[in-house]
């Protein structure tokens, strides 16, 4: 691919994004370079009690006549494991914790065993759902504390692969998109309530960097969503770019302009580098700029507040 | 720069519609119907893609979905 774009220049080469993100989510699962033998297991332990509850029938119906008793809302799901849907181990882990209190009466029922008689996890199941105790140098493992912070450090990742399938699609919002990414990753490894889990920032770069596009920072640039407004002028966001970022773009665009017109956009450049944009332009830029912000859930606890409201947001689409 | 522009903004960086797009073939063009053509085939693709768009999404729970089973097979009987 690489030598057919030296052949045409103006190509650009872009790998799905939706699907860089489920790597990511899937390195959390089976990451074997760096330390996170946490997210795995907590990964592991989820999937086997959704394999548990929609594995046994009779645990299915004990779980959600315990649900029915103690939630308003009555019956909450648990997801099944699709492996072809982004973001599902997410999910479960989401689906589990609003259901704890019901997981945990169900273990304790005397119904327990009469429901569980058919599966082989069952002893795995009771003792994730109520607290593995230490063995040798390993610690105590209680999953739903566990599964509580893993969401906590996922959810924006989910979050993510939702807004590139719905509102946010174009190459220009990928910067930023990985930019919150990776300081909510640095963000998560500073918090000192978290400093019994490995650092994940390392992971998320890894990421960054193996999918990262050339083409991002331009993109980023000439999106007139992110024009900036200086004494009642409006700029395009080169403060915003690094001095490395700000040569790759002016590379770019002669790289894509091509020989003919290579001497015609480097001027322009030059000229929209230094004043600010044209009248024509900058009438459109109030509207296009005006942004509502939205309240941000992934700084609160995940776990309260999915006990609280029971609610379920969409973790991602299909693939 | 304009043309640049537009061409930069016009990208998808996802794969997600495509591969909705080729599921639903998928679908379509089963082995029970391998003499379907292909202009038939595209016909059907479209109609399924917009019937779906076109649905209100179904406001039922799962315990109602239940509870209608039964009523059908009370009705059965």
């Amino acid at each position: 691919m690489r030598l057919m774009q030296e052949e045409q220049p103006g190509w650009v080469l872009l790998g799905c994004q939706a699907h860089a993100f489920a790597l990511l989510i899937k390195d959390l699962q089976s990451e074997k370079t760096v330390r996170n033998a946490w997210s795995k297991r907590v990964y592991a332990t989820a999937l086997m009690m959704s394999n548990v509850i929609h594995g046994a029938e009779g645990v299915r119906a004990e779980l959600r006549a315990i649900q029915t008793n103690i939630y308003p809302d009555g019956v909450r799901d648990v997801a099944t494991h699709c492996p072809t849907r982004f973001a599902i181990l997410h999910m479960i882990c989401k689906d589990l914790l609003r259901s704890e209190q019901a997981l945990v009466q169900l273990v304790s029922s005397r119904d327990w065993a009469k429901a569980s008689k058919d599966c082989t996890n069952a002893d795995v199941f009771v003792a994730a759902a109520t607290l593995v105790p230490a063995r040798g140098r390993a610690p105590a493992f209680r999953f739903f504390s566990e599964a509580a912070l893993l969401v906590v450090l996922v959810q924006p990742i989910a979050d993510a692969i939702h807004q590139l399938e719905a509102d946010k699609p174009l190459l220009s919002q990928m910067r930023p998109i990985w930019a919150r990414l990776l300081a909510h990753a640095a963000a998560f490894d500073s918090n000192p309530d978290h400093a019994h889990v490995p650092p994940m920032l390392p992971l998320f770069q890894r990421r960054f960097e193996e999918h990262r596009v050339k083409e991002w920072p331009t993109a980023y640039l000439l999106d007139p969503i992110n024009a900036v407004e200086d004494d009642g002028e409006w700029f395009l966001p080169w403060g915003a770019l690094s001095a490395l970022e700000q040569a790759a773009v002016k590379k770019c665009l002669l790289r894509m302009a091509g020989v003919a017109q290579a001497a015609a956009v480097e001027a322009e450049v030059t000229q929209l580098s230094l004043s600010a944009l044209p009248d024509s332009m900058s009438a459109h830029l109030p509207v296009l700029t005006k942004r509502t912000p939205v309240p941000a859930t992934a700084t609160t606890p995940a776990r309260q507040q999915i006990a609280a409201t029971g609610m379920h947001t969409q973790g991602g689409g299909s693939r | 720069m304009s043309g640049i522009a537009i061409r930069l903004l016009s990208f998808h960086v996802t794969a997600c519609a495509s591969e909705r797009n080729w599921s639903l073939y998928g679908r379509v063009f089963t082995k029970a119907r391998s003499r379907l053509a292909l202009e038939r085939g595209h016909k059907l693709v479209f109609i399924k893609g917009n019937d779906k768009l076109l649905r209100p999404p179904s406001e039922l729970t799962e315990e109602d979905v239940m509870l209608s089973l039964f009523d059908d097979t009370a009705g059965a009987i």
